[in-house]
């Protein structure tokens, strides 16, 4: 017997490949361009950098890789892509324009890069030749649409006729019947992903949430995000005042000799004035998520009944759990997820607190946290955003290895709650554990339930069931998370998911307070 | 015992001796037969890690290995 399924995105994940390999390369070649402050015009060797061989090593041909790398570059500037036909130089003035410390990503973050894509075929059956034309033949008789006959003496699929409800491929007796469809389609829980006229993979941006799942997934890497390293470093390099604010993932994700206290190092020596945990953000967020759960369920025990009443507490924090939710499902999300912000914004808001003018770059593992800064309020707050895959790579063109650095001071800014939060299931645990807190002696034991869903397909399943109250008991806590298993799954992550798992456990274990209240209250 | 020293310095993080380093700990032969250590950069990766990962099995190094070139290394020290 085989293995068990996987889910699109997992079949990859933790394997190291050629596509990962270009990415974090080209990641590393334009991050050292403005390290070094090399001439715009350099730009033009990249690609010969990144493929450097005479023959094709990836592709038909290497003119074909050099020009996807291309692309590459342009969505590491920060630039928009160069559609087919517009092929020009990528040194133009674009890239003048982008070697700057102001904000200059527009929308949209997650793009297609139309050279890369091979148009894979579209979801379908087909038979493979492990069809032996057996005498059964079980599936002709089956298909409820009469698609399949025998021809030539092997089973065959009239595509117009399918509608893909699988029962041949349930019957076939050799398993000759295969599924096929296209990784980056499949991965999209929203189902943004079509094609467009030519059969090229096509985002429509009213569906899309940012997620990044498609990047990851997409075995030709033919789908890039923008990326902001260039206006960062620039902006570091210009001495004006950056800080850091890391999201609570970032354990293990630069190896296991990466401590906590060595990356701190390590930030520090690459020029941010000081950095911050995200987890303090979430500590807030979980305060405030959990009053409002003890405000809830005060109302719960004298209900009179109106339309519009707030059921439960749906989180806030995922960026692309909360789009899809308003977006779907408005009315439920209107009224039952909570208005703070993400973490992000949250820790953003004591940084700038303290000094107005100073630059903040959140680090995670998360590409829809690029998104969610086009929200007006957020953009005050957070200048830049950087994944960890993006910061290995600004660190390569540092020449700085926090591995290599001594521990200086360690980072100590949350409780263990908001340390849990990028484990799915530790944001629905933090607020009832802080909510048991707030609740009077008499009821801290009461019952809160709560379920939480990750991956958008299975947020979305998770939605419908609420809104068709299917759930019994009803839960009172509700969390959502775009991503598999959660933060520490986020396509801008590079540790395996089971070594993460565990770093971030122990790494709240190690924090001094439990509760976001104790800690908050200390300060 | 064979002596595994996985490179886990910045350059050969980002391209792949991290999954060298999971392969080895999800297998139960490996782990039964090499004493696996994470060490700093072995200084053998290159100005653009051109040469990662890096890995040295009993001393000797091997440079820009991959996942199956690894196992067929350690399973040929395991029938010596
Ligand atoms: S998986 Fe990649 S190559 Fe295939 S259709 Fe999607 S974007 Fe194109
Ligand atoms: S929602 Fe996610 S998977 Fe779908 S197109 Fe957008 S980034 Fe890709
Ligand atoms: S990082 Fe592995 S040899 Fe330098």
């Amino acid at each position: 017997m085989g293995k068990k399924d996987l889910n699109i995105f997992e079949k990859m994940r933790g394997i190291y490949t050629p596509v990962t390999e270009i990415r974090r390369k080209v990641l590393a070649a334009v991050a050292r361009m403005i390290v070094e402050d090399q001439p715009p015009r350099n730009i033009e060797y990249i690609p010969y950098q990144i493929i450097d061989k005479d023959i094709p090593t990836y592709r038909e041909s290497v003119f074909k890789e050099r020009a996807i790398v291309r692309e590459r570059i342009r969505l590491a500037f920060g630039m928009e892509l160069k559609e087919f036909g517009a092929h020009g130089p990528i040194h133009d003035d674009d890239v003048i324009n982008t070697i700057t410390d102001s904000k200059i990503l527009k929308r949209p973050i997650v793009n297609v890069i139309k050279a890369g894509c091979e148009r894979c075929p579209e979801h379908s059956f087909i038979v493979t030749d492990l069809c032996r034309g057996c005498i059964a033949h079980p599936c002709t008789s089956v298909c409820p649409k009469n698609a399949v006959s025998i021809q030539k003496g092997k089973s065959f699929i009239d595509q117009s006729k399918c509608i893909r409800c699988g029962r041949c491929a349930q019957v076939c007796p050799y398993n000759a019947i295969a599924y096929r469809e296209r990784p980056c389609a499949a991965a999209c829980g929203v189902k943004a992903i079509t094609s467009d006229d030519y059969g090229f993979a096509d985002i429509n941006y009213n569906l899309c949430v940012s997620c990044g799942m498609c990047i990851v997934s997409c075995p030709f890497g033919a789908i890039g995000e923008k990326s902001e390293i260039v206006q960062i470093i620039t902006a570091i390099k210009k001495g004006k005042r950056v800080y850091a604010e890391i999201a609570p993932a970032f354990i293990n994700q630069f190896g296991p000799l990466a401590t906590p206290a060595k990356i701190h190092s390590a930030l520090l020596k690459m020029g941010f004035l000081d950095i911050k945990e995200v987890a303090l953000g979430a500590d807030k967020v979980v305060l405030k998520e959990a009053e409002e759960l003890v405000k809830l369920i005060k109302q719960k025990k004298e209900p009179h009944i109106s339309k519009d009443q707030r059921n439960f507490i749906g989180t806030s924090c995922c960026t692309s759990w909360k789009m899809c939710a308003d977006h779907h499902f408005p009315n439920l999300a209107k009224n039952n997820i909570s208005e703070s912000f993400a973490p992000m914004v949250e820790t953003a808001r004591v940084i700038k607190n303290k000094d107005p003018e100073g630059i903040v770059v959140f680090i995670g593992p998360c590409i829809a946290k690029k998104e969610e800064c086009f929200i007006p309020e957020v953009k005050s707050l957070v200048d830049f955003v950087m994944t960890f895959e993006e910061l290995v790579a600004v660190f390569q063109a540092f020449d700085i290895d926090p591995v290599d650095l001594t521990e200086e001071e360690s980072i100590n800014d949350a409780s263990s709650i908001g340390r849990n939060f990028p484990v799915a299931g530790g944001v629905a645990q933090a607020i009832i554990q802080q909510t048991r807190a707030l609740l009077p002696e008499s009821e801290k034991n009461c019952d809160i339930t709560h379920i939480n869903a990750d991956t958008l397909a299975e947020c979305l399943k998770m939605l419908k069931k609420l809104k068709s109250e299917k759930y019994d008991p009803k839960p009172l806590v509700v969390e959502g998370m775009a991503c598999p298993f959660g933060c520490i799954g986020g396509p801008g992550s590079l540790s395996s998911l089971n070594r993460a798992k565990i770093a971030v456990k122990k790494f709240a274990e190690e924090a001094e307070n439990t509760l976001p209240s104790e800690y908050l209250k200390k300060k | 015992m064979i002596k595994i020293e996985i490179c886990c310095g910045l350059n050969c993080l980002a391209h792949g001796g991290q999954e060298l380093l999971d392969i080895l700990e999800n297998n139960e032969k490996y782990k039964k037969n090499c004493e696996i250590k994470c060490v700093n950069c072995l200084n053998e990766c290159g100005d653009t890690a051109e040469n990662s990962p890096v890995i040295k099995i009993n001393d000797k190094i091997y440079k820009k290995i991959t996942a199956d070139c690894m196992m067929n290394l350690i399973e040929n020290f395991i029938s010596k």
